[in-house]
């Protein structure tokens, strides 16, 4: 269905980009919103992909390529908010809480949940990135790497050193309950 | 040792798969929707072959099938430049004609371009950078060329939608559309001693006179080190720049003229007032161009709304001087025609 809407948006037919929108812009801004952990940043991330998504799209020769591509683009709208605001701004980053209960609760307990969550948040933007990338958007590692524009032997450690990181920021994250319980 | 340190990746892996399935929009994304089809109806999508580059780039460089387009792509570059010199050669000059409006215009050309040769941009085509630009409504003529998002990028930092008239030329910065830069021919001004129809230089010494809690800056004329970007001006003139940074917490919305310094429009035009107050941040280019006052404000918006209130729906930033002097730089080799 998707494939088809972009084969049409690709000969100019904006009704169907108009619906490709519909049906990619709430994964894409969720992509965006777990990689840079800002709301705001996430929308101006992903409404600049989808706006270059469409003046570009006819160079997207494989239709079956069309996630990996919509993801690409909003990696480097993701890379480019960051990089502004940095150069906006000194004020720190604000760490919301991702889950609002707006979609069904996962399987896990609440509380491990929220080490997940906070473990997470721990990460650099690249780990936060390949780890959106493969277990959120569900992408291969083939198309992860075209996603982040880099080979894929390279997206084959950037996993793996995630994975070793968001493993560490739990045990961090876990032990902190434990010392304060020390103290008391 | 925790738990966490023993955990086998499998186990990690299904974990956060789990955790993230649960993730969602906590957001409405309407107005995102909205804009993004405001931005792209009538915008010009890029041929294939301009936009290819890009893609290939991002493409794993072990995929064979990448490489035989590689070989294609610089044959057929080969090709092209072989085909334009004999053009050249059997032509000469004559190829020098007026170039089609579609056609991006040299950025190094020699000769000052016009512009005739310049894409209005109020035709809601999508700008390149470097692309020679004018306003179909401004006047004087101005031409200007859009820098890229970033260096070397293909982006340029304009929202689509611009707004103008014979005084007025908005350029805003896609952050919200909210901050911009401003062309203005006043059609008077009311700004302390200044008078109706001030030059460059008594207009800044006006603004410097404003009482500001964080100063106001005379970064000097033009020509001063630092005082514009280096390639903003493709001719000279005559021109005073001033900086005035305000802070959030002191804005006040609902107090109108605050400083008792405005720029106005042409009554019944529907351009906005503009006014020069401390609380807000903005950067003003002051020049005399054909005898006539041009302002080219960066803002992190200001006060140029119907009421206070409005303005402050509008939302207004708190950008610090780099972040005014990258909206200076939203455009480069700005020339003023007749």
């Amino acid at each position: 269905m998707q494939q088809e809407l972009a084969r049409r948006a690709r000969e100019g037919d904006h009704d169907a980009f108009s619906a490709l929108v519909r049906e990619t812009l709430g994964r894409l801004y969720t992509t965006a919103r777990l990689i840079l952990r800002d709301p705001d940043r996430a929308e101006d991330a992903v409404q600049d992909a989808l706006i270059e998504a469409w003046r570009d799209i006819r160079g997207l020769r494989d239709i079956d390529r069309l996630d990996a591509w919509l993801n690409r683009l909003l990696v480097r709208s993701c890379y480019r908010a960051a990089k502004r605001e940095r150069r906006r701004t000194l004020t720190e980053i604000p760490l919301g809480p991702f889950h609002d209960g707006t979609r069904p609760d996962s399987v896990l307990p609440l509380a491990d949940r929220d080490e997940i969550e906070r473990a997470f948040q721990r990460l650099t933007q690249d780990q936060r990135t390949v780890l959106t990338l493969v277990y959120f958007a569900d992408l291969s590692l083939a198309d992860a790497a075209v996603a982040l524009g880099i080979p894929i032997g390279t997206t084959k450690s950037r996993l793996h050193n995630a994975l070793i990181a968001l493993r560490a920021a739990l045990a961090a994250t876990e032990r902190v309950p434990e010392l304060k319980g020390g103290v008391a | 040792m925790s738990a966490f340190d023993t955990m086998p990746t499998d186990d990690l892996e299904r974990r956060l798969s789990s955790w993230m399935g649960g993730q969602g929009p906590d957001t409405d994304l309407t107005s995102t929707y909205d804009t993004i089809i405001d931005a792209t109806r009538g915008a010009r999508q890029r041929p294939w072959f301009l936009v290819r580059r890009g893609i290939r780039r991002t493409t794993p460089m072990s995929e064979r099938r990448f490489a035989t387009e590689r070989a294609l792509t610089a044959g057929l570059a080969v090709l092209l430049v072989v085909l334009a010199i004999g053009a050249g050669l059997v032509i000469g000059g004559r190829l020098l004609t007026s170039p089609d409006e579609s056609t991006p215009a040299p950025s190094e050309s020699s000769s000052a371009p016009t512009s005739v040769d310049a894409l209005a941009i109020e035709n809601g085509i999508s700008l390149s950078p470097g692309q020679l630009a004018t306003s179909r409504l401004f006047q004087p003529t101005l031409t200007f060329r859009p820098s890229p998002r970033t260096p070397g990028e293909s982006a340029v930092d304009l929202c689509p939608s611009v707004e103008s008239s014979s005084r007025s030329l908005v350029l805003a910065h896609p952050k919200g559309c909210v901050e911009d830069l401003r062309f203005i021919r006043p059609w008077a001004v009311d700004c302390g001693s200044a008078g109706e129809h001030p030059d460059a230089d008594a207009l800044a010494t006006a603004i410097l006179a404003i009482p500001s809690t964080s100063g106001s800056t005379d970064l000097g004329d033009l020509q001063s080190a630092g005082a514009v970007p280096p390639a903003m001006f493709a001719d000279q003139y005559h021109g005073r720049v001033v900086e005035m940074l305000g802070y959030n917490p002191l804005f006040q919305a609902d107090v109108v003229n605050r400083d008792d310094c405005r720029l106005l429009p042409e009554p019944g035009s529907g351009d906005p007032v503009i006014e020069i107050r401390r609380d807000l941040s903005a950067l003003f280019v002051l020049i005399d161009v054909n005898g006539e006052l041009i302002v080219i404000r960066a803002s992190v918006a200001g006060h140029d709304a119907a009421s206070g209130g409005e303005a402050q729906s509008r939302g207004y930033g708190q950008g610090g001087s780099e972040q005014l002097r990258h909206l200076l730089g939203l455009v480069y080799d700005v020339r003023f025609g007749p």
